[in-house]
């Protein structure tokens, strides 16, 4: 009776857990859903509230407002909401990998409330990695109300990531992918489940409230001439350029403005309001805020070149400015402003000088967005898809992956440490590089087969024949002695102790066959592909582990060996 | 039995834990349903409020926008319509505006690409199209301003009107182009889908005259005469095209009774002169014609009361001129008139047709050979060189018609 309760009793916490895993990322992204869209009309409402309904260039509201109310969100972000600072990734990072998915519910409405306020003020940031965050933090804080175990906990935080970027963006593919790439770095069944339940929720409840039509609305596109595709790799490059300018920018004024007397600090994000509202009162407004009507104007063809590269330079100096000054807002935003301008500068000059090989504005705006995306933040696939869902066009598809992967590609050479990565560093803190892992080469079995060396026996063999056919020992050991194939097409590796056992029991008998005499226990089965540490929870039973062919389980392929295995990990400096 | 000495006895509610766990997640999950539907009241409550002022800025923005249209100020339009837009971001009416602001503002591209996207969500919207064909036929696409034209031709619209309207603007459009047997096929086709009012039996009657289809026009015009008798449309359009054909009697027929209607009617009246004038012509010229159609006894007195007038030209222009500097031409025609008044012209042998033929050449020949030398003829001079030049199909294009 109690040897049957003892597992019950230890599989109800662990089962409820799972249960309870699944059913709250639903009520996760829901609950994220709801936030992030008050959060997008907090955004709003700031901006038509602070800035007017029609902000235009000369209007010395666009001086005044950004200051003020930077001073305003830096005080509050100094003696109230201290750990707002940032985008919002790096924090959610930082609660998986060192607070065990902590996120303090004080950091969740300091989050809400100073990033809408700043973004709608003008200050050049985006709306998408506080969603990020703030999803981050309800799903810590729900998992800490219901008493998940740690392990939970700290696996929730990315769930409510993935439900605030989707709700934030309206692309459930994109936000899954993204916390995949950047935030876990891995995903398991059970773990994709419950993020694509979350942001599948936080998705249903947004459009239910904004509509299920894509952020952007571009005509469809077609490639008139294979040609076209040269001037996306100019794209490509040009992307790939402009993420490395906006990341040295990032880099070297950042820590530059950290290092300043904590007055100085202070004084950082009004600072950054004044000079932001500057470039808008002298005829740049576009640049203020999250820019989604710029990008869509953009879209349409609607600015000439000069504009255009005006507001792509303009567009990296005022994020420099505002996300450096440790005002809370995102990255997402202004990176696909600079994208779509980027790329809509690329495709008008395009336009210009070869009109036979250019396509719509509209086109190059677009894949200029996925480009910045995949240069600059390093998520390439999530820049793919991300590309897709805002526009709901799959029309663009090969230039998106043909730009995306110059850009990306030549972001790395030219910049071997990813932006998340320099700015995790530059708050002291050491995570794990979401690149660097994807670019791990994991080793596997077949890098430390050995050849087995000994005799291989049929399990059907009399024990008379097998004495025959391997030496007899003086002093056994746990060395190997002989393979055995079983009757049932696995392998069984016998020590020199196990066969001085069997020998000792056949004595009587040389006619019974060797398997008979081997224990019932098997070795478990691998094969070469596997990784090599799949090997090492097995050494302690077995010190030798035969490897078995794909195709044909009678087929030996070699064996492997604790010794083995370490010799290869360190030969490899893993 | 448990022996540990533990106060809880291990036998008896062995359900009791996993009870007392079943009774948490319920609270657990009744109450996140709770703060769910909280949350949602609320943030339902907060978006109708923000969504309703939101609708009032776009509106505001969509009169001062639609205001500015009508001024004719369309960057005012443009800049008042992108505010609007930024405030009712999937409104079409306001990307159908803004599309229309910035076509009427030059903005060709960033309009298309509008209109563009509008028409992949809506590909048989009339108007969408329209405004496509007319964008391509601004950047002199013609390919592609016929396909968006088609694409409107066929696609939905309120009312007949302005399907009938937009098939007249691409038929229009085709003959600019000089695409007459499109343009013809077009406006027969919407002519015969259009419901037959006098209004568009004229309308189509003068499109299908400027796609050089007289035949069917005048099929039109009766049509429209047929349906209001006394409509003075109809009545001069087919007496200039009688009159363009060169069938003056009946021209002059209509020409008079659109004239008289002219006189009758105020409004019509500056109009009178003028087609007062063209009838008299018309008749004159009917009085001089030298068409092989008339019966030989009325031909031969047409063809003598012509030689008089061609023959008192030919001697005027002779008189006028020096001696030494008239040309073998005029001195060659002097010689065939005195030639044929001794055979041609004499007595009964111009009742023969190729007599009349011969002077009927004759005639036109002196009036084409004088009009050079001694200038524009007047008169009956001129008229008899309208004729001459209609003989020999060197008449300007509008007379030809």
């Amino acid at each position: 009776m109690k040897e049957h309760e003892q597992p019950k009793a230890a599989a109800t916490p662990q089962m409820r857990e799972e249960r309870l895993f699944l059913l709250l990322s639903i009520f996760i992204g829901v609950i994220s859903g709801l936030l992030v869209v008050s959060f997008r009309m907090a955004i709003e409402w700031s901006s038509v509230l602070l800035l007017g309904p029609a902000p235009a260039a000369h209007q010395v509201l666009l001086i005044v407002i950004p200051a003020v109310v930077g001073l305003g969100v830096s005080l509050l972000t100094y003696f109230v909401f201290p750990g707002v600072r940032g985008s919002g990734v790096n924090q959610t990072k930082a609660a998986l990998y060192i607070h065990n998915g902590y996120i303090s519910f004080r950091t969740v409405v300091g989050k809400f409330l100073l990033s809408s306020i700043a973004i709608g003020s003008g200050h050049s940031l985006g709306p998408e990695d506080p969603s990020l965050q703030i999803g981050a933090g309800v799903a810590s804080l729900v998992g800490r109300k219901v008493k998940l175990s740690r392990e939970r906990l700290r696996l929730f935080a990315p769930v409510g990531a993935a439900a605030g970027l989707a709700a934030a963006f309206n692309a459930p593919i994109s936000a899954i992918l993204f916390v995949i790439e950047e935030v876990i770095g891995k995903w398991s069944a059970g773990m994709l489940g419950s993020i694509v339940l979350a942001a599948v929720s936080s998705v249903v409840v947004a459009r239910w409230f904004w509509g299920a039509q894509p952020m952007f609305h571009v005509p469809a596109t077609t490639l008139r001439d294979p040609r076209e595709l040269l001037a996306y790799c100019v794209l490509g490059v040009a992307g790939g350029v402009a993420s490395l300018f906006f990341a040295k920018a990032l880099g070297w004024l950042r820590p530059m403005l950290r290092r300043q007397p904590r007055w100085v600090q202070i004084l950082q994000p009004p600072l950054a309001g004044l000079l932001v509202g500057g470039i808008g009162f002298f005829g740049l407004p576009q640049v203020m805020g999250a820019g989604y009507g710029t990008i869509d104007q953009a879209m349409h063809g609607q600015f000439a070149l000069k504009i255009l590269i005006l507001l792509t330079i303009f567009k990296i100096v005022a994020t420099t400015l505002s996300f450096s000054s440790g005002t809370p807002g995102g990255m997402f935003a202004p990176t696909l402003f600079i994208g779509a301008m980027l790329g809509a500068s690329v495709g008008t000059f395009e336009k210009m000088f070869f009109p036979h090989l250019a396509g719509s504005t509209a086109s190059y705006a677009l894949v200029g967005m996925g480009v910045l995306f995949a240069a600059f933040l390093r998520v390439p696939l999530t820049s793919v898809f991300m590309v897709l869902e805002v526009s709901g066009n799959y029309s663009i598809i090969v230039p998106v992956i043909l730009a995306n992967t110059i850009a990306y590609l030549l972001a790395r050479s030219l910049q071997k440490e990813p932006i998340f990565e320099v700015l995790t560093h530059q708050d002291g803190l050491y995570l794990p590089s979401m690149e660097e892992q994807r670019e791990e080469a994991q080793l596997r079995l077949e890098d430390a087969l050995e050849i087995a060396g000994v005799p291989v026996l049929r399990g059907s063999e009399w024990a008379g024949n097998a004495r025959r056919a391997v030496p007899s020992i003086a002093n056994p050991t746990d060395a190997l002695a002989c393979i055995v194939l079983c009757s049932d097409g696995e392998w069984y590796p016998v020590t020199q102790k196990e066969m001085a056992t069997v020998f000792a029991t056949a004595a009587a008998d040389d006619n019974i066959a060797i398997e008979r005499l081997l224990p019932a226990e098997r070795p478990p089965v691998l094969f070469p592909d596997q990784s090599l540490s799949s090997a090492l929870p097995h050494f302690k039973r077995w010190p030798v582990l035969p490897i078995s062919n794909r195709a044909e389980r009678g087929f030996l392929e070699g064996i492997v060996t604790l010794d083995g295995v370490l010799r290869r990990y360190q030969r490899s400096g893993l | 039995m448990d022996n540990s000495g533990s106060a809880v006895p291990r036998n008896i509610p062995a359900a009791s834990p996993v009870r007392s766990v079943l009774l948490k997640d319920s609270v657990t999950f009744f109450v996140l349903l709770a703060t769910t539907i909280g949350l949602y009241l609320l943030t339902s409550f907060l978006f109708r409020s923000f969504e309703a002022r939101r609708q009032t800025l776009a509106k505001e923005y969509v009169v001062r926008g639609q205001t500015a249209l009508r001024q004719s100020l369309p960057t005012d339009a443009v800049a008042a319509l992108r505010i609007a837009n930024s405030y009712a971001l999937d409104e079409r009416n306001i990307h159908l505006l803004l599309a229309e602001a910035l076509a009427a503002s030059g903005q060709t591209d960033e309009a298309a690409n509008y209109f563009l996207s509008l028409r992949e969500t809506e590909p048989g919207n009339g108007l969408i199209n329209l405004q496509l064909a007319r964008l391509a036929r601004n950047k002199s696409n013609r390919q592609q301003a016929i396909h968006y034209y088609r694409s409107a031709v066929l696609g939905t619209w309120q009312n007949a009107e302005q399907r009938q309207q937009v098939d007249l603007e691409f038929a229009g459009y085709l003959i600019e182009s000089k695409e007459l047997a499109s343009a013809r096929a077009e406006l027969l086709v919407a002519a015969a889908n259009s419901r037959e009012t006098v209004a568009s039996d004229l309308l189509f009657g003068d499109h299908l005259l400027a796609a050089q289809d007289t035949a069917d026009a005048m099929t039109y015009y009766r049509k429209a005469l047929t349906l209001d008798p006394d409509n003075f449309n109809a009545q001069q359009q087919i007496g200039r095209v009688l009159y363009d054909l060169g069938d003056y009697k009946n021209a002059a027929k209509y020409l008079h009774f659109a004239a008289k209607i002219a006189q009758k009617n105020a409004h019509l009246s500056p109009r009178y002169p003028e087609l007062n004038a063209l009838a008299e012509k018309a008749d004159r010229l009917a009085d001089l014609s030298l068409s092989r159609d008339l019966p030989g006894r009325e031909r031969a007195h047409h063809i003598l009361t012509a030689a008089k007038i061609a023959k008192a030209r030919l001697a005027a222009c002779m008189a006028s001129s020096d001696q030494n500097k008239q040309s073998a031409a005029l001195q060659s025609l002097d010689k065939a008139w005195t030639d044929a008044g001794k055979a041609q012209l004499r007595g009964k042998a111009i009742d023969e047709g190729a007599n009349q033929d011969f002077a009927m050449q004759l005639i036109f020949d002196t009036e084409i050979q004088t009009a050079g030398p001694c200038g524009a003829p007047q008169g009956d001079d001129a008229l008899l060189l309208l004729l001459a030049q209609r003989a020999n199909h060197s008449a300007p294009a509008q007379e030809v018609r």
